[in-house]
């Protein structure tokens, strides 16, 4: 049976429950713009009943409420939505890293313009043109070698440019191994740290909400698969093998491959780590294929312009009479292209003749054609070949904008469902406040009516024998 | 849906976001003129812009042939004027010599003009235009003709071969005629014909000889040898002429090819204006619907 003070123990359970759950409206409105913050939820639940006695009822004997009991702090999310929001993150990060990237690149060939490698080529088969009309000219025979050696120059500092793109990644790689290092040993102290307290607190949920983040900005440098939700449950792999599990994390290493890359691997058996996504399959991508592929097709442009400029040079004489030689330094490639040393030193070198006569041009004129000319072998211009990087280059960077566009709006899509069940609402926040401070105010109210009665009970009852 | 704060924010963000990006970039074109600055801005568009920089590229590349090729040819062409003129003096002495009224010494008289010319018509055949002697053909840093003892009293050291240069991709033109046709060395000027100068060599021996039938013989010789060069003249002003005509196509073609690239590249002006107007705008409207947006709270209205 509820004893005489029944009614104000039970409006101070109601004070302090009130009370906890505008300490949780405070601390909800305090992380507004923490993008980590899960809102919380303060659990409030029955106290345990007790009879009523049936006098006081008079219907016979029920139970009572002995108030209201301040349980978990709950954090209101939906692991769902989180999953995919990890997803969508993972993506968006590696086609924004692909995205920078092939911009990087695109800058380095500076086309369309007027400072672009086309204009040194154009100048190149000019100057040729300028030797046909005039092949005595010692002074044209000299653009033509400086046109020539600027070309070369050229064709060497962008095959470089391209080429310090994956120097580039190769930093990258190891930058976003040691951040993947300082993510999993942090968010294996988080587990153990988690481990020591008790469940439902409010700590506890700030700490599984800096898991999240982390878990979050782990998924953007790396595709990777989260199982459950507790400590000791609690799983991430990285291409099917465990990287943290409860409070341990495997330790990822870079080691120079093969192909003088930073290859990542694991540290305790040396592995390759299978990628899957996010901005390391990007790195791994440009690095392995895309950017070795641009190389490639500078290569081939500067093979087919050293193969057959040389070509069409050995079928010539020079001003002296003697037979054509290299043009070309003999089998360079982008990397090295150069002009035949002795023809530097001596334009007269120059084989634009084809009788030996100087003044005819039949070889200069040959020449000078060959920028639009098919190569023999792969039917693709000089010309055409060069224009077919700047528009692979063009094209990849175009789809790899468009994509990174795209994936940014799928997050933000998911940030916002995201937000929509765990961030914190002012509105929502304040409408929440005046709730439980009108209930603190109530259970205030009730304690003073019961004291009011309880002053009748005891002032004015039994005045008679005073 | 349930609205949060950072969903406030973030939309506010990324709306504003959204206009600095649109109005950098129409800056940018409305600042540079230019629509395209990087291949993905239109990659199409770049492989037209750069097929069309190639194709200008060589339009003037051309077009300096033409240049280059024409003052070449017009001296060829005043250097075959000079040696019909001379041919036709020639013509007119031997026809005056031929007359059995013609005392000695005016035959020595016609002699001595013959020599002249004959000196004359060897420098004009080692005509040279920068340092290139015109009448050799292909063989350009040697004179056309030397003197020898015998006859024939001059010799051909240049070739019959023919330099031609480029003027449209799909049209070469000779910039020059062997000297072994124009002076006849190749006996182009017909079956029974000589050389230019033996020619002149025959007349003077027929002059100092006093022999009218030999003279009066040389007359054929002497005008087949000058239609000779009236014919490479006319050739060498064919090729003038389409010199002028390729001129002519090439300031046509570049500037079709300028309107393309700047089509293909350039900014419409007025429309890149317009759109900077707008994009101000809609930074402007962004701006002030977000800070109006962040004002609105159940916070602001608790007192």
């Amino acid at each position: 049976m509820a004893g005489t003070f029944f009614g104000i123990s039970v409006a101070t359970t109601g004070l302090s429950a009130q009370r906890a759950a505008l300490d949780i409206v405070s601390q909800n409105i305090a992380h507004a713009n923490d993008p980590t913050y899960k809102r919380q939820r303060l659990g409030l639940s029955e106290g345990l009943p007790i009879a009523q006695s049936q006098e006081a009822t008079g219907t016979g004997a029920t139970m009572i409420s002995t108030g209201v009991q301040a349980g978990t702090v709950q954090r209101v999310r939906d692991s769902l939505i989180e999953h995919r929001l990890m997803q969508a993150g993972e993506s968006s990060a590696q086609w924004q890293f692909m995205a920078n990237s092939l911009s990087q690149i695109e800058a380095a060939l500076a086309e369309p313009s007027d400072t672009g490698l086309q204009v040194d080529l154009n100048a190149f088969w000019a100057s040729w043109n300028s030797v046909a009309t005039t092949p005595e000219s010692v002074a044209l025979r000299t653009t033509l070698v400086e046109n020539t050696k600027a070309l070369c120059s050229r064709i060497q500092y962008l095959y470089k440019q391209i080429g310090a793109a994956v120097d580039d990644l190769n930093y990258s790689a190891v930058d976003a191994v040691s951040n993947i290092n300082e993510i999993t040993a942090e968010i294996a102290k988080i587990n153990s740290e988690v481990g020591t307290l008790s469940g439902g607190s409010s700590e506890t949920n700030q700490l599984l909400d800096r898991r999240d983040g982390l878990v979050q900005e782990l998924s953007k440098i790396v595709s990777i698969d989260q199982f459950g939700d507790g400590t000791a449950d609690f799983l991430i792999t990285l291409g099917g093998r465990v990287l943290v599990q409860g409070n341990h994390a495997s330790q990822l290493i870079t080691e120079v491959d093969g192909n003088g890359n930073q290859a990542i691997r694991w540290a305790y058996d040396g592995q390759d780590v299978v990628i899957r996504g996010g901005q390391l399959k990007a790195l791994e991508d440009l690095r392995e294929t895309i950017i070795p592929g641009y190389l490639s097709q500078l290569d081939e442009f500067a093979t087919s312009l050293v193969e057959q400029v040389n070509a069409a040079h050995h079928t010539g004489k020079t001003l002296t009479g003697a037979d054509g030689g290299d043009f070309f330094v003999a089998g360079s490639v982008a990397s090295n292209i150069a002009i035949d040393p002795g023809v530097f030193n001596d334009p007269r070198l120059i084989a634009a003749s084809a009788t030996g006569a100087g003044g005819d041009n039949q070889i200069a004129v040959k020449i000078a054609g060959l920028g639009d000319a098919p190569d023999p072998l792969t039917g693709v211009s000089i010309n055409q070949a060069y224009r077919k990087l700047i528009g692979d280059i063009g094209s990849a960077s175009s789809i790899a904008q468009k994509q990174s566009d795209a994936q940014s709006l799928s997050l933000q899509q998911f940030t916002a469902q995201q937000q929509s069940i765990s961030g914190v609402s002012l509105d929502e926040e304040m409408t929440n406040m005046i709730k439980f401070q009108q209930a603190y105010n109530a259970c205030a109210r009730v304690i003073t009516v019961m004291d009011e009665m309880l002053g009748v009970l005891v002032e004015r009852t039994g005045s008679v024998g005073r | 849906m349930r609205t949060t704060l950072s969903m406030q924010v973030q939309t506010s963000l990324l709306n504003i976001s959204r206009a600095t990006l649109g109005l950098t970039d129409a800056q940018r074109v409305a600042a540079t003129g230019k629509r395209i600055s990087k291949a993905s801005d239109d990659v199409p568009g770049t492989d037209r812009a750069l097929t069309l920089r190639s194709a200008l590229s060589t339009i003037d590349q051309l077009a300096d042939n033409c240049v280059v090729s024409k003052p070449l040819l017009d001296t060829t062409d005043s250097a075959l004027a000079s040696m019909a003129s001379a041919i036709k003096s020639v013509q007119t002495i031997c026809m005056a010599a031929a007359n059995s009224s013609v005392s000695d010494s005016v035959r020595q008289d016609y002699i001595r003009q013959l020599d002249s010319i004959t000196e004359d018509l060897a420098d004009t055949a080692n005509t040279r235009y920068l340092d290139q002697y015109v009448f050799s053909g292909t063989l350009t840093g040697q004179p056309a003709v030397t003197a020898q003892a015998g006859p024939p009293p001059f010799t051909y050291t240049g070739n019959d071969d023919v330099r031609k240069v480029q003027v449209l991709n799909w049209v070469s033109v000779q910039t020059g005629i062997p000297g072994s046709k124009v002076f006849n060395f190749d006996g182009s000027a017909g079956a029974g014909t000589t050389d230019m100068f033996t020619m002149i060599a025959n007349v003077r021996d027929a002059i100092a000889s006093g022999n009218i039938n030999q003279m009066s013989s040389q007359l054929t010789n002497i005008q087949a040898n000058y239609d000779n060069v009236l014919s490479c003249r006319s050739r060498v002003g064919a090729w003038l002429q389409r010199l002028d005509k390729a001129q002519g196509i090439l300031d046509d073609g570049k500037g079709r090819f300028s309107e393309l690239l700047s089509n293909v590249e350039d900014a419409d002006l007025p429309q890149a204006i317009i759109w900077l107007q707008t994009q101000q705008n809609v930074y402007q409207a962004a701006l002030s619907v977000s800070s109006q947006a962040q004002n609105l709270s159940l916070a602001s209205l608790r007192q």
